[in-house]
């Protein structure tokens, strides 16, 4: 996955959402359905703490998008990120974990999910495909050096469930 | 006797004063003293890094969700120093209930908000100082430390507003998920948000457990996990994970399952006399 990014220096206003490639679902040949999920797996917190705002094909959606479901608003999900380091250096490099039982790197990605059924089920009456787009909405107060291509992740899926 | 947490929104002077000066008592200990405040406070982050926060790690064999027991083994042995260092020996961590009606109105409770007490004194529930790392160090006054901070008190109650669930959602559409790491991830999911709102320090994992509030935040997360337990078993969803380590409170899993065992209990209120 890819965002649209660009490396320089960002202030809150004008961070760079997250847009992702279409994702392909024919939901509305799936009759009994009565969840769906919205995953966001593998998501970096190595920045700053945010809330990201997700819209379902509205890929111009930015911080001053109201979140109504008018333009596509499915909820939001919240990282507790871990910001800037105290430490001394290396003190929050991921080391490779030679020990299968012992506990994951704090800096291990995380999972998200969003139960976005009724959206889903709305917007696949028209269309077979959902473009994704994630508006970073930083933490107030986190002294990181926000850089506007920080919201990653591994992948993301819907998952429909009968 | 029973140590009792109570609601910050209820907590009586004459036991908010006690409050302050454990706090303040606890925080004057130096960091290279293992009993301090600072000191406990530097295993969740910076420099210890031994918290446990969703845990989804398909690369290692160990998947446990060990969110709600490790933070359990963790605020039990802050509070048994915080005892011990202060000299009150019942002194409790208040519960800060972000889904009631105060907080989804005016925000963090005044007791954590405001930066001054009484005579102009700093209060010890807004801020304290941490360490930091060997290059942080200001070579001109030999100073290697800072004061934990807070974000913005506006977005804050918005993210609250918006995000945190009312008593009522907590009570009909949380505690009655019935898969307890369904109901771990969807708590620890709303305890993000909080670390966020607060902003600052709180809102870093490596600065967060400096910030006083911290606790009361995680005191209310596991007063949520103590009632999804009273009505869904007190081990349930655990039962595979008893033997895990809760490093560095020397507690494994399974001595974490009972509160009561612990010694405490989560109480809205306490007026107590001595005899």
């Amino acid at each position: 996955m890819t965002s649209k990014s660009k490396s320089k220096s960002a202030s809150k206003a004008n961070l760079v959402p997250f847009v992702s490639q279409p994702l392909k679902l024919d939901i509305q040949k799936r009759k009994n359905v009565s969840r769906i999920d919205l995953e966001f797996w593998g998501v970096d917190h190595s920045g700053p703490s945010y809330e990201g705002r997700v819209f379902i094909n509205n890929p111009k959606a930015d911080i001053n998008t109201k979140m109504i479901p008018e333009n596509g608003y499915v909820g939001s999900y919240y990282v507790f990120g871990h910001g800037q380091c105290f430490g001394d250096l290396g003190h929050c490099d991921v080391m490779e974990n030679s020990d299968p039982l012992s506990p994951s790197h704090p800096l291990t990605p995380l999972f998200k999910v969003l139960t976005v059924t009724e959206m889903i089920k709305k917007i696949g009456q028209k269309t077979n495909q959902f473009i994704v787009t994630i508006v970073p909405n930083v933490a107030s107060g986190s002294m990181f050096e926000i850089k506007d291509s920080f919201v990653k992740l591994a992948q993301m899926q819907i998952v429909p469930y009968d | 006797m029973t140590t009792y947490r109570v609601n910050i929104e209820a907590i009586q002077e004459d036991q908010l004063a006690k409050l302050r000066s454990a706090y303040l008592a606890h925080q004057q200990i130096d960091y290279a003293d293992d009993r301090g405040f600072s000191h406990i406070a530097g295993h969740h982050g910076f420099p210890g890094n031994y918290c446990w926060h969703h845990q989804r790690d398909f690369r290692v064999f160990l998947r446990a969700r060990l969110f709600l027991p490790w933070h359990r083994a963790y605020l039990y042995h802050f509070e048994k120093k915080l005892q011990i260092i202060s000299g009150i020996p019942n002194i409790g961590i208040p519960w800060w209930d972000w889904t009631s009606e105060l907080s989804k109105s005016k925000g963090i409770p005044i007791a954590f908000s405001a930066e001054k007490i009484e005579r102009g004194k700093a209060n010890p529930l807004f801020s304290t100082r941490f360490p930091l790392g060997r290059r942080f160090l200001d070579p001109a006054t030999g100073i290697r430390h800072a004061e934990t901070w807070r974000g913005d008190e506006a977005e804050g109650l918005d993210l609250i507003q918006r995000l945190i669930p009312s008593r009522k959602e907590l009570e009909e559409q949380i505690i009655t998920r019935t898969d307890y790491g369904d109901f771990s991830d969807y708590l620890e999911d709303i305890h993000d948000v909080i670390h966020g709102a607060v902003g600052g320090g709180m809102s870093n994992v490596p600065s967060a457990a400096f910030d006083p509030i911290f606790w009361s935040h995680h005191a209310m997360i596991d007063r949520i996990w103590y009632k999804w337990q009273l009505k869904h078993g007190y081990d349930r969803g655990l039962e595979n994970m008893m033997n895990l380590s809760l490093a560095p409170s020397g507690l494994i899993v399974r001595d974490t399952i009972r509160i009561a065992e612990l010694g405490y209990e989560y109480a809205d209120s306490l007026a107590s006399v001595s005899g």
